[in-house]
């Protein structure tokens, strides 16, 4: 299954936002605005949450679990983690890049 | 990966918000109708959730227009077809359910036109192909409801334990309303059958009394309100259900037995109606052209709605 976030297009970054809010245990719709506005300060419209949602779970990279009170609560799967371990190196190594540049500067 | 986390926001926020924005949820809740049916079987309630523990603003009323547009503009990102063709496995069996009453209405009707009975009996005893073609077309009755009975009764009882299970007694009141309608049907015919049945005069083939006439005409008009009204009431019922897909697709064989009953049954009565034409034209076959005209829309709608049917549990598989 692919890893690569591109094809994603404009919820990319809402859709790393949302495995690494996951990479701590599945959480609800609601749960996961709250988590991802407290670590990263943005905060999700509902509209923008399940279009990634659903392109999420299309790709695999997350699975909802049996509804409660009539929500599905969202676990990060093992293929989602590979994606978001992927996404992180590259962040880690832009983060490198840009660190080194500008110490140079 | 463990245990679900908190799940929600404290309730005094959302009833705090809610007063005071009710018209943007309101706008919120009205553009969820907007997303393609899949989208809203799979994702409504729970965005409905979210909406009500949310501060729901003018921007988040257009951020729900703009996914429901998008949701639109990429049907392949849809949730699993599994939900939409278990649906669309359920209104098909309700189309050939409806098929099933269309006959079954023409089906009577055939005892109608034979009456009165005696010159059938001659004709049947002289032409022996008359009595074949009413044989099959009374027996493919007989099946087609046999398997309405076989496909039907464990929907019905899935229907109904969910619906006490889940205390949804609207499913349940739809339930009641054929046992209901034909209740109140019997108890007008019963009222009114004395008054129904004058004739002008004594003589055996003497015409109804106006009033008569005007009672048994509004029986038969009640008679058609109750198919229709019982018709209806079932498929809301089944429709409000949530019914296993594999329960569904099981249920695909009664129904392609119904339809292949309803189409022998059509095959029957139009060789009854040129058997009646060639052999018995004191019989009046006009009626029962009439009657197989209406039974070849239920095959058509009955063929219709098992391809449908079959080709979404194909899909689903």
């Amino acid at each position: 299954m692919p890893t690569d976030m591109s094809d994603l297009g404009r919820f990319s970054d809402v859709s790393l936002l949302i495995l690494l809010s996951l990479a701590s245990g599945p959480k609800h719709g609601y749960a996961m605005i709250e988590d991802i506005e407290q670590f990263s300060g943005t905060l999700f419209e509902p509209g923008t949450l399940y279009g990634a949602l659903m392109r999420l779970e299309k790709k695999g990279w997350i699975a909802a679990l049996p509804a409660e009170d009539r929500r599905h609560p969202y676990r990060l799967t093992a293929e989602g983690a590979i994606a978001l371990e992927r996404q992180l190196a590259t962040m880690r190594q832009i983060v490198t890049v840009g660190a080194e540049r500008l110490s140079l500067a | 990966m463990g245990e679900p986390n908190d799940m929600g926001t404290p309730l005094e926020k959302s009833t705090a918000v809610r007063g005071r924005e009710r018209l943007p949820l309101r706008l919120a809740r009205g553009a969820l109708r907007l997303y393609p049916a899949a989208w809203r079987e799979r994702y409504a309630e729970e965005m409905l959730h979210v909406l009500q523990q949310h501060r729901v603003t003018v921007w988040t009323v257009l951020d729900v227009l703009v996914g429901a547009f998008d949701a639109h503009l990429h049907p392949n990102l849809l949730p699993e077809r599994v939900t939409s063709m278990a649906y669309r496995i359920r209104t098909s069996e309700i189309m050939v359910f409806c098929a099933f009453v269309l006959f079954g209405l023409c089906w009577l009707s055939v005892n109608f036109v034979r009456d009165p009975l005696p010159p059938w009996e001659e004709a049947t005893r002289l032409h022996p192909e008359l009595l074949t073609a009413l044989t099959i077309e009374q027996a493919a009755g007989g099946v087609a409801f046999l398997a309405l009975l076989a496909g039907g009764l464990p929907i019905l009882f899935s229907i109904v334990r969910q619906a006490i299970a889940g205390r949804r007694w609207s499913v349940l009141l739809w339930l009641c309303v054929p046992p209901i309608a034909f209740a109140l049907l019997i108890g007008y015919g019963l009222l009114t059958v004395s008054a129904s049945t004058v004739r002008q005069s004594s003589a055996p083939n003497a015409p109804l009394t106006p009033l008569a006439f005007i009672l048994q005409l509004s029986l038969l008009l009640l008679f058609v309100i109750a198919v229709i009204l019982s018709v209806y009431a079932i498929a809301r019922a089944v429709n409000r259900s949530t019914l296993d897909t594999r329960l569904l697709r099981l249920m695909l064989w009664p129904a392609a037995i119904i339809t292949l009953a309803i189409g022998v049954g059509l095959a029957a009565t139009i060789a009854l109606t040129a058997f009646s034409y060639v052999d018995a034209p004191q019989l009046g076959p006009g009626n029962l052209a009439a009657v197989a005209v209406v039974m070849g829309i239920a095959t058509v709608l009955a063929v219709f709605a098992l391809r449908r049917g079959v080709a979404a549990a194909r899909y689903a598989r």
